[in-house]
């Protein structure tokens, strides 16, 4: 699934502000500042997130062509976590505990030497399996001012905003039925000429914030259907 | 169903549809079939003071159909089908298949300005909400409510 191939699942989210006039240069520099950088065992991160080549989550060399197609920016969003089998962890983790116990003459280990002991199992698990990988296509239309994020995870949506954050030092706003909502009452406000629009767009807004989408969507929240419906049964 | 710029469409939920209560999200009910808001489940989810969450909506211009599920909360799409392309691959396919997919999400703006008139209009009380409310009771819908209802839809065709 992704913007060339498959259902389309994705997040709109709205760029606010404009990119700059000399962007091509600039726009590459910086996602070259923040590609991927992969997990090592050493390291302390459990988890890694940057850009990567669209499509290609294991091509981290930036091209012009590549990051800029007609009026796109297009990028891979990449996400690779350690996942250590929890039972695989746990027996290892009991294990050394019973070693260090059979060594020593306490009878009880330290909170701090429990501790010890699962950092240092993670470490050598880590040699020996590797990082669990996902990139995410991401299409920046420049015109419009929207991003396709081709992912629904609240989680992966967050760190990828925070990334475009840094990377372009643009905010990002998560498409939602207000926005939909004060999209249409400006449009209708600016047809009339009036403010009579924006009124109306206040208590969609009201009315999702009290009944929740699903009610907003049928307007089946309004309290006298709901009376109706309950006092037939 | 006139959608402004987009045109006239034929709109339908299709195969899925979830409700979920307004008080307690982990009550839901998940209804699968060719017709999932006309089965009784459905009715009487909503008499429970289940409301729709999620569905799957089909929209059809001239031809062209275009579905996708749509997550109200979050005002997501998922699962999207747009009509085939005519490229079959390269750089013509790449842009058919972007200007396809900002036509679909075009579509979902259409579509939720059109509730929102709809909703905010005048005729809601008198048209939409007995109809919804006969529905929920499993009545017949009133013939004023029926007349409200032609009445409004002809009105928003002239307006495109």
């Amino acid at each position: 699934m992704g913007v060339s191939r498959g259902a389309l699942t994705f997040t709109r989210l709205f760029v606010q502000g404009k990119p700059p006039k000399d962007l091509r240069k600039r726009y590459l520099e910086a996602v070259r500042l923040r590609k991927f950088t992969p997990l090592t065992p050493e390291g302390e991160e459990s988890e890694a997130v940057g850009w990567c080549v669209i499509e290609r989550p294991f091509d981290l060399d930036f091209q012009l062509d590549r990051l800029f197609y007609d009026r796109f920016v297009q990028l891979g969003f990449r996400v690779d976590k350690w996942k250590i089998p929890g039972v695989l962890l746990r027996s290892q983790v009991a294990d050394e505990e019973q070693r260090m116990l059979s060594r020593g003459r306490d009878k009880k280990l330290t909170r701090a030497e429990k501790d010890d002991i699962k950092l240092r199992v993670i470490g050598r698990l880590r040699k020996k399996i590797l990082p669990t990988s996902r990139a995410f296509d991401v299409l920046w239309d420049l015109d419009a001012g929207t991003v396709l994020l081709f992912t629904h995870s609240a989680r992966a949506t967050e760190e990828f905003m925070a990334l475009f954050e840094t990377t372009f030092g643009l905010e990002l706003q998560v498409d939602s039925q207000t926005r939909a909502g004060g999209q249409s009452s400006r449009r209708r406000g600016r047809r009339r000429g009036n403010r009579r629009g924006a009124g109306r767009a206040d208590r969609a807004r009201r009315d999702h914030a009290l009944f929740g989408a699903g009610a907003a969507a049928l307007d089946l929240a309004a309290p006298r259907v709901v009376q109706r419906a309950g006092g037939a049964r | 169903m006139a959608l402004g710029e987009q045109g006239e469409a034929e709109v339908w939920l299709d195969r899925k549809l979830t409700l979920e209560h307004v008080l307690d999200r982990t009550e839901r009910v998940a209804v699968r079939g060719a017709q999932p808001s006309g089965s009784p489940e459905a009715r009487e989810a909503v008499r429970n003071m289940k409301m729709p969450v999620s569905a799957r909506v089909v929209l059809r211009l001239s031809e062209q159909d275009f579905a996708f599920d749509l997550n109200a909360p979050r005002f997501l799409i998922g699962g999207g089908a747009v009509p085939a392309l005519l490229k079959e691959e390269g750089d013509d396919a790449f842009l058919e298949r972007t200007s396809l997919l900002e036509r679909l999400t075009a579509l979902l703006d259409a579509l939720f300005a059109a509730f929102l008139r709809e909703r905010l209009a005048p005729s809601w009380a008198k048209a939409w909400q007995p109809a919804l409310v006969a529905w929920v009771e499993g009545e017949n819908v009133p013939a004023s409510a029926l007349k409200e209802i032609a009445a409004a839809t002809r009105a928003a065709r002239r307006a495109t």
